[in-house]
């Protein structure tokens, strides 16, 4: 069920008045059952794949839990997330592999037996197992302890909010929430539903308009010429935030209106002033995961200059590979782990050569846009569907040839699409200047005439000036 | 129930109710909003007082660009029964669910035709057009049933948020299997046409006739239910319906397929037939009327129940015929 369709607009208040209507003791069954069919009504039967999943890692953590030797326990750890991406691997990267090695067999002219597997990825696959794998991981460091209730830990992989997109939870974080009698909070409701009609504004208006003309660019290149190229471009860069940050605000606004805190994934990201802190502030709840599951059991950052910047590479080069099983995403991770590690190399310097910015000094808005562009330019990597078309549009995105009238032109065209990026950053500047940078602690201290009015503004540019065409969240795909 | 329970209901209700007056306000009501353009001129032909209307699917009007003759078959139609109105209502991949939609807005609005066509088209019940997303027709059902003001107020949030989006998605229309009788031979996926622009070949031919016509079209398939609902209330209705099962081109199918071919689809008709005769409506059967040469192929390349003029003509004679002895002279 995606969060921007009726069924779902009926479904949330339907379950959170059940909810809070039942009894403490039924509400864990309640919550799964309702995940289920949150999940079934994308394909039902994939259920039983997520079942497969859980049950694996529900065992082996009790497993890694009751072993006494650290041999016996590694062989747990090990046996879960080999099988938990073994799933993963048949039906996200299977096809990927098999393809090029295909094609490398019809090079070196060898006869290549195997076919493609005819599957459709489940919806959220990578977000759940990130999310199964980051328990079991917990589990064997001793940092949470196995969960016994079986309903439980499935709720806690399955709770629909989080389910398909993130963001990716971690058990110290989800469970003792979801153990904890919740009653009806009437501020939380109301915080929880503001931010419902944030991330749809982003998502159904914002994000989806830019689709349109980005959808037209980007699948027939052939067809546009320079300028389509840089504008649909950096409208990706906001479409693709919006998109996910909007859906980040939904899930994260579910959750608070049944009870739960899920962490915060988007920290107005595009306001980052080098690449460094725009990961810090962009899909934090995967970046915190490869943070804490790969970079630091790499060695993290303590460990000689040469193998900070392997394992920086490393870590970004599988993040690209998570995204899709395309070499598209595996550029556009390299191309993020070459501009991370040179943005410690220029800290360095400047630190070594230069500690007072007399040289190095740039105004933080300079450092804000220079930021946006690499990061603007990586995205041309992630949206293309091919290496070869990726290039064919880097080739021809300078230099933006335009004139009066055709600027005239995408301004009256694209008007939904540039007022909505100007609304989008008013809002995030507002946001970010408080302090827990939270969008109820701006709307609080406005007026409640004001307050209301901006609600119900919101509500009818949605349900009047949002996008009709189905334009899928770009992460469901993952 | 505590008292911020109640407390957030009541401003709930009241926020609801505001969203609805802004609605009722900004919204104007129009036709676009409500309608569609066959539903217009369904509506036009009421007005006009047209006896007799004809459904169809593209089978009953497209046309070979080179065609000198590109006369639908109600054109053709009209001018052999002369002396009676016919308004067509057609569009490509419609079929017996829409046309029931059709039949019970007739109804509701009271109007009373002399006679209504509906073709059948065997294809129509293959999960290629029965499953595709593009040819269910949500929007239009939906407005036929439910096409009043609140619906107008709300036609572009209900739009946004997916209501009129197909049940069916593209990966799963992709998935579903296809059906040679009862045995699952694969998936959509391999068998529909846009695969086989690139590498066409005789089994790609082979593929299409197993694709269109060769699954078995049980008695709740839900096309026949539409088809028997719409005989239904036709007749309680006291309006005569005139179904004829289209001609399709069965020696193409017997090339590729042999006998086999012949055996199922004949099952299938034979199906179709009898069931309408339970319900006391004998059907036209026009099946295997049509040689191939009467035939012209989507594309050049992919065969279908479009037709050449002279096909045109002979369903049309056809149907004349036949509705001679059942209209007032």
């Amino acid at each position: 069920m995606a969060f921007n369709s009726i069924q779902f607009i009926c479904f949330l208040p339907i379950v959170s008045i059940i909810y809070f209507l039942l009894p403490f003791r039924f509400r864990w069954l309640f919550l799964l059952l309702a995940s289920c069919y949150f999940y079934m009504a994308f394909i039902p039967i994939y259920i039983f794949i997520l079942f497969i999943t859980i049950l694996i890692d529900y065992t082996a953590a009790i497993m890694i839990e009751k072993a006494n030797d650290q041999k016996a326990r590694k062989f747990y750890l090990i046996g879960s997330i080999v099988s938990t991406c073994l799933v993963l691997f048949i039906f996200k990267y299977f096809n990927f592999f098999n393809w090029n090695l295909a094609h490398l067999a019809k090079f070196l002219s060898w006869n290549y037996p195997i076919k493609a597997l005819n599957l459709i990825l489940p919806i959220g696959l990578s977000f759940h197992t990130f999310q199964s794998l980051s328990y079991v991981i917990e589990v064997y460091y001793k940092r949470q302890k196995a969960e016994r209730h079986f309903g439980v830990y499935a709720l806690y992989v399955m709770f629909f909010p989080q389910l398909v997109a993130g963001p990716i939870e971690r058990p110290q974080n989800l469970l003792p929430q979801l153990r904890k009698e919740h009653s009806f909070d009437y501020e939380r409701v109301v915080r929880g539903l503001e931010l419902i009609l944030w991330g749809m504004f982003k998502k159904v208006f914002i994000a989806d308009h830019l689709a349109i003309f980005v959808d037209q660019v980007y699948n027939g290149p052939t067809y546009h010429y320079n300028f389509d190229f840089l504008m649909a471009t950096y409208f990706f860069s906001f479409q693709i935030y919006c998109d996910f940050s909007g859906y980040s605000d939904i899930a994260i606004g579910s959750a608070k209106i049944l009870g739960i805190d899920l962490m915060q994934n988007f920290r107005q990201p595009y306001f980052s002033q080098s690449v460094i802190e725009f990961w810090q502030r962009w899909h934090i709840s995967l970046s915190t995961w490869f943070k804490d599951y790969v970079y630091i059991p790499l060695g993290g950052n303590r460990v000689p200059r040469w193998r900070l910047y392997y394992n920086l590479f490393i870590v970004f080069t599988i993040s690209g590979f998570w995204h899709g099983a395309n070499w598209t995403y595996v550029v556009w991770g390299i191309l993020n782990a070459f501009y991370l590690i040179s943005n410690i190399i220029l800290e360095i310097t400047q630190k070594k050569f230069d500690p007072n910015l007399k040289f190095f000094y740039l105004p933080k808005i300079i450092k804000i846009l220079l930021t946006f562009h690499l990061i603007t330019f990586s995205w041309i990597f992630f949206r293309s569907s091919s290496i070869t078309e990726a290039i064919y549009i880097i080739k021809h995105l300078l230099p933006p040839f335009m004139t009066a009238y055709s600027a005239q032109w995408y301004f009256l065209n694209y008007f939904d699409s540039v007022m909505g990026i100007a609304f989008l950053l008013v809002m995030d500047v507002l946001i970010s200047r408080n302090k827990n940078n939270s969008l109820r602690d701006y709307l609080i201290h406005l007026p409640i005439t004001v307050r209301w009015l901006a609600y119900m503004g919101l509500t009818l540019i949605i349900m009047n000036f949002g996008v009709a065409k189905e334009i899928p969240f770009i992460y469901f795909q993952f | 129930m505590n008292i911020s329970f109640k407390r957030f209901i009541l401003k709930m209700l009241l926020f609801l109710l505001f969203i609805f007056l802004g609605q009722a306000i900004i919204v104007q009501p129009n036709s676009e909003n409500t309608s569609f353009p066959e539903k217009d001129l369904l509506d036009k032909y009421f007005d006009q007082k047209t006896e007799i209307i004809y459904f169809g699917d593209s089978s009953v009007y497209y046309s070979w660009e080179e065609d000198n003759d590109k006369r639908s078959i109600p054109d053709r139609l009209r001018e052999l029964i002369n002396n009676h109105s016919v308004g067509e209502i057609y569009y490509p991949a419609f079929s017996t669910e829409i046309y029931q939609a059709f039949c019970e807005y007739i109804i509701k609005k009271g109007m009373h035709p002399l006679m209504i066509i509906i073709p059948i088209n065997l294809r129509s019940f293959s999960a290629g057009w029965d499953l595709k997303p593009d040819y269910q027709f949500k929007k239009e059902k939906y407005f036929l049933k439910h096409g009043n003001p609140i619906s107008t107020i709300f036609y572009q949030p209900l739009t946004i948020f997916r209501f009129f989006q197909p049940d069916i998605s593209s990966a799963q229309y992709d998935q579903t299997l296809v059906y040679d009788g009862d045995r699952a031979v694969g998936t959509i996926k391999e068998y529909d046409y846009p695969n086989y622009y690139t590498a066409w070949s005789e089994k790609c031919l082979k593929n299409i006739m197993v694709f269109q016509y060769m699954n078995s079209i049980p008695e709740n398939h839900r096309k026949i239910k539409a088809m028997m609902a719409t005989a239904r209330i036709l007749k309680e209705n006291h309006i005569k319906v005139l179904f004829y099962i289209t001609p399709i081109d069965y020696q193409t199918g017997v090339k590729y397929l042999g006998n086999h071919f012949m055996d199922r689809v004949s099952a299938n008709e034979t199906s179709i037939k009898s069931l309408l005769v339970k319900e006391g409506i004998e059907p036209l059967d026009l099946l295997f009327a049509l040689p191939t040469e009467d035939f012209y192929w989507d594309q050049g390349k992919i065969p279908c129940e479009h037709l050449y003029p002279m096909g045109k003509q002979y369903v049309a004679q056809q149907l004349a015929n036949r509705m001679k002895g059942d209209l007032p002279p």
